[in-house]
C-alpha cells in the first residue's frame, strides 16, 4: 500500500513538485496520503486506484515499478466519475468548497475510451530507472489484457504533456499520440504542472 | 411514494443541476445522455436529491448506480424506510 501511495503520487505529479490533490483541496502532503489510502481502502472497482488494479515489478523482493490498469466502464460507470464520487463522499465540503478549481479540470479533460485497457500510475523507483522496467510491466499489462475474458481491442493512457519520462516509456510499447487537450483556463498552471493533456493509444 | 412522484421531482432536480429543461426520467437514462451531466454536476445532483428527499447514500449505493432507475429505486426504499 505505502509504495503504491507512493507511485500514485509520483505520478500525478507528472515530475513536477505540483501535486494536483493538494492544489486543488488545500491538504499537506500526510492529508494527501491519507486521502489516497482512503480512497484505496473503499475498495471501489472500475477506478483507477483500486487495488487489484495495480500490478507491481520487484526487484530483489523490493517493489521497483507499480502501473494501475483496467478496463473503461467495465461495470456501467465510467472511472472518473467513480472517483469522484469516491473523493466528493470523503472529502465533503472540502470537495465542494473546490467547485472552481474542478470546473477549471474540466478544461483539460479528455473522455476516456470505453472498453478500452486503460493504463495510469506508472512510477518507478529513481534507484531502479534506465532499466526498462517501465516497458516490461507495461507490456505484462497487455499481454493479461489481451488473454483476459474482455479481450479489449485497444489500450490508452492519458498523461500531462510534459510527462516526459513516461511518454518514453509508452512510446517504446507502440503507443501513438491520439489526441490532446490544452487548456487556456488562467488558473490551469496553478493546478496543474502542464496545461495540455494527451491521450495516447495503441491497438491491441 | 411512488416512482412517478420520484421521476417528477428528479425530472426538476435536474433541470435546476444540469440546465436540461423538464426532461423524461426513464430508467435506462444516464450520464452520457445527458450534456452536462459529469462527474462534477454528478456530486450536485447527487447532494441536491439527498437534501430534498431528506436522504444520505452510502458509497457503496452511489458507485453502484448504473442508471436513472437505480436511482429511484434507492429513494424509493429509502424515502419508505425513513
Amino acid at each position: 500500500m505505502e509504495f503504491i501511495t507512493d507511485g500514485i503520487i509520483h505520478a500525478e505529479m507528472s515530475g513536477s513538485t505540483k501535486l494536483p490533490y493538494q492544489t486543488l483541496f488545500g491538504l499537506t502532503l500526510e492529508e494527501t496520503q491519507t486521502l489516497i489510502r482512503h480512497v484505496i481502502e473503499e475498495d471501489i472497482d472500475g477506478q483507477e486506484w483500486y487495488l487489484p488494479n495495480f500490478s507491481i515489478l520487484e526487484i530483489d523482493g523490493e517493489p521497483a515499478t507499480c502501473l494501475s490498469s483496467w478496463i473503461e466502464g467495465e461495470n456501467g460507470n465510467g472511472s472518473g466519475l467513480l472517483k469522484a464520487q469516491v473523493m466528493g463522499w470523503i472529502l465533503k465540503e472540502k470537495w465542494t468548497n473546490a467547485t472552481q478549481q474542478l470546473e477549471c479540470l474540466k478544461s483539460i479533460q479528455l473522455p476516456r475510451i470505453q472498453s478500452a485497457l486503460q493504463l495510469e500510475c506508472i512510477y518507478t523507483k529513481k534507484e531502479y530507472r534506465g532499466k526498462g522496467l517501465a516497458s516490461k510491466l507495461i507490456k505484462h499489462c497487455i499481454q493479461e489484457a489481451v488473454t483476459s475474458p474482455q479481450q479489449p481491442k485497444m489500450a490508452e493512457i492519458q498523461l500531462l504533456g510534459n510527462n516526459e519520462a513516461a511518454m518514453r516509456s509508452y512510446t517504446k510499447c507502440g503507443f501513438l499520440l491520439r489526441e490532446q487537450s490544452t487548456s487556456s483556463h488562467p488558473e490551469i498552471l496553478n493546478l496543474l504542472a502542464h496545461h495540455t493533456r494527451v491521450s495516447l493509444t495503441r491497438n491491441l | 411514494m411512488e416512482s412517478s412522484d420520484i421521476r417528477s421531482q428528479l425530472s426538476t432536480i435536474f433541470d435546476s443541476v444540469f440546465h436540461c429543461g423538464a426532461i423524461n426520467i426513464t430508467d435506462d437514462l444516464t450520464a452520457d445522455q445527458v450534456e452536462k451531466w459529469d462527474s462534477l454536476t454528478h456530486l450536485t445532483m447527487i447532494a441536491a436529491v439527498e437534501s430534498h428527499f431528506g436522504i444520505r447514500f452510502k458509497l457503496k449505493e452511489l458507485t453502484g448506480m448504473k442508471n436513472t432507475g437505480d436511482l429511484v429505486r434507492l429513494i424509493s426504499e429509502k424515502t419508505k424506510a425513513g
